[in-house]
């Protein structure tokens, strides 16, 4: 006798992950048929109502996506409206912004490793029992992480939506015993970051590798011009892929489509002639893994990263080395600070259209803009690296699953979905850009 | 003041109705003097270890939100104290954890416990809260929450201006001391407010 043994998973709010998503797993005779992340949070909007708006306003609206990552948002739109009016940003203006960057990024990868992801490897519910067990490790995190925010604060004017950049650099530009502080701070900082990536070298990682084709922003230009490019993370000019695939920023949309999918109100991107793909940490660091810093090049190979990482699960290892870059990095921008005089050079408008993407901490967000003569936005595009991401998860989301059913086939729902919350974890997703809790329901016929 | 060392925190957001609540009291209380730094004003979006690097270095913390219980009136004050010298256990229970994980959400409940396992608590802590009743993306406050502004920034700059020892717990549901006509009605709670939306 045959009978159809269907199970299915439902998570209803994912937990430690930025925003408001769910996951859906069916499966059918112990195979996975159908793998969903399911992203519920309301559609915001944002590229329809930056209609209309003048272009110097998008930096302080898109900043409003998202609560983490806002300097991304604002950097990816000042470039892309630089680019559509043609202004060329001054070194020191872009070197302050990439200090800014830097902020976030130890910020942002801070509280993923220890209050999000920390807690997947050491077996604790979340980062409070964490802390009961381990004060001083939490301590340091929360520390790096402050580093972060106060850094922001001070070059942005406030640690969330900062409020000080605007088109053609900032407004005000911190004076040098403003950001002389801080560098003593990211002096200890830098201690503590190599701290973070033994640590989680440490971790038992599950045995799990990706074949996604990986993408990154590149400099391409700069290189053809003689200028060292630098680790992606405020800018660049063309994208890379270990797909063989490059093109430049302009021609972003012609390889990158989006495409509506019932069970999520962030769209799906794909690559021209490849389809899913990865971006974030383990992207950057294939492909611009040699453009590190000494330490953080010493601390990858201390943690034991190869040339190229493709587990996910040890994306935890890749931010904290990403966290060492971001910390040398501030250190050495503001040992060189000298304060730009005017803090930004004079932006007129054009009608045009104009590109500009940043590495936010979990991947590329491409912005862009079509603007009036009189320089009214009359078109905007934002993709963000959730949406990027989210096929590439539930890619994993489906071997994960079936690789746990072949090892135990009556493994617990409870378990499976356990599981399934921390290989999206991996990918520190964003949900508001585009939650610790799992409601489970089971269905067995 | 000079009493302890104060910070007021205002949580939430002044872009989703009455999530803008917490806001609201700061700027109501923008004019009081600093008091050489013994006093702080600030806003928050909540987030967990935000409220930490707030409150640290401070002995009470004012921390004011938005709350939804939908079978209470809008508009209505709860008021929590939380002493160090009571904590945790013999002041009532814990907040309860919250059912959120994310960097988004994880908000007050969660502050409380990460910063008692790191001994991060202030020595007292206050929590006001409201009752919102709209917390629509772009709304003002509603009229009931509206009105509750000026009630709680007159009782907090009443405690901060003339400082009283640390009150004992009370009773839940018992009214705060006060005239009926310049405070209204502020419930003093065992347990948590409610949930955030």
């Amino acid at each position: 006798m045959t009978h159809r043994h269907e199970r299915l998973l439902e998570v209803g709010s994912l937990a430690r992950v930025e925003g408001e998503g769910a996951l859906r797993v069916v499966l059918e005779e112990g195979r996975v048929t159908e793998a969903k992340l399911n992203i519920y949070e309301p559609p915001r909007f944002f590229e329809a109502f930056l209609r209309g708006r003048a272009y110097t306003e998008p930096p302080d609206i898109t900043a409003r996506v998202c609560g983490i990552c806002p300097v991304a948002y604002q950097i990816s739109a000042c470039r892309a409206i630089e680019d559509a009016c043609g202004a060329e940003i001054p070194e020191p203006i872009s070197a302050l912004r990439r200090l800014l960057y830097c902020g976030e990024w130890i910020e942002s990868h801070a509280l993923h490793i220890y209050l999000l992801h920390a807690p997947d490897f050491l077996g604790y519910p979340d980062a409070i029992e964490l802390a009961r067990e381990h004060k001083a490790i939490v301590a340091r995190g929360l520390a790096l992480k402050k580093l972060g925010n106060d850094l922001v604060e001070v070059v942005g004017g406030r640690a969330i939506h900062p409020v000080n950049v605007r088109i053609g650099g900032f407004h005000r530009a911190p004076t040098r015993t403003e950001l002389a502080a801080l560098g003593t701070r990211l002096d200890a900082a830098a201690d503590a970051a190599l701290e973070t990536v033994r640590w989680v070298s440490t971790f038992d990682f599950p045995d799990f590798s990706i074949d996604h084709p990986l993408l990154a922003l590149d400099g391409a230009r700069l290189r053809a011009l003689g200028v060292e490019a630098c680790y992606p993370i405020d800018g660049g000019d063309g994208v890379v892929t270990t797909a063989g695939i490059g093109f430049p920023l302009a021609e972003f949309e012609s390889f990158i489509t989006e495409n509506q999918v019932p069970h999520s109100t962030a769209l799906h991107a794909s690559l021209r002639g490849v389809g899913t793909y990865l971006t974030g940490p383990l992207a950057r660091y294939a492909l611009a893994g040699s453009r590190l810093g000494p330490s953080a090049r010493h601390a990858a190979a201390m943690a034991g990263l190869g040339a190229v990482e493709r587990n996910p699960f040890r994306s935890i290892v890749v931010r904290a080395v990403e966290i060492v870059q971001a910390v040398d990095e501030a250190r050495a921008l503001i040992e060189a600070y000298d304060p730009p005089d005017p803090p930004f050079v004079p932006v007129e408008p054009r009608p045009g259209r104009g590109h500009g993407a940043s590495e936010a901490p979990r991947g590329l967000l491409y912005h862009r803009y079509d603007l009036a003569e009189d320089g009214t936005v009359t078109a905007a595009r934002i993709v963000p690296p959730t949406s990027q991401n989210q096929a590439a998860i539930e890619s994993d989301l489906r071997r994960v699953v079936q690789g746990l059913l072949r090892g135990e086939p009556e493994t617990s729902d409870a378990h499976l979905a356990a599981h399934c919350e921390e290989a999206i974890r991996n990918y520190d997703p964003c949900i508001s850009c585009s939650a610790h809790f799992l409601d489970l329901s089971v269905e067995r016929g | 003041m000079p009493g302890p060392k104060t910070v007021v925190i205002g949580v939430g957001s002044g872009m989703r109705g009455d999530d803008g609540f917490g806001a609201a009291i700061v700027a109501a209380l923008d004019d009081l003097p600093r008091f050489g730094g013994r006093l702080r004003l600030v806003r928050c979006d909540g987030e967990s270890a935000r409220l930490i690097d707030l409150w640290d270095g401070f002995d009470h913390a004012i921390v004011v939100d938005a709350a939804h219980d939908p079978a209470a009136p809008p508009g209505r004050l709860y008021r929590r104290e939380l002493s160090l010298a009571h904590w945790p256990g013999r002041f009532g229970p814990t907040p309860a954890p919250e059912p959120v994980g994310n960097g988004h959400a994880a908000g007050f409940g969660t502050a409380i416990r990460l910063a008692e396992a790191l001994g991060r608590l202030p020595d007292h802590l206050t929590l006001y809260a409201v009752n919102g009743a709209d917390f629509t993306l772009g709304a003002p406050l509603s009229p009931a929450v509206a009105e509750a502004v000026p009630k709680l920034a007159a009782r907090i700059r009443r405690d901060l201006l003339n400082p009283r020892p640390a009150p004992m717990p009370e009773r839940p549901g018992a009214r705060t001391r006060g005239t009926a006509r310049d405070q209204g009605p502020v419930r003093t709670v065992a347990d948590g407010p409610g949930t955030r939306p």
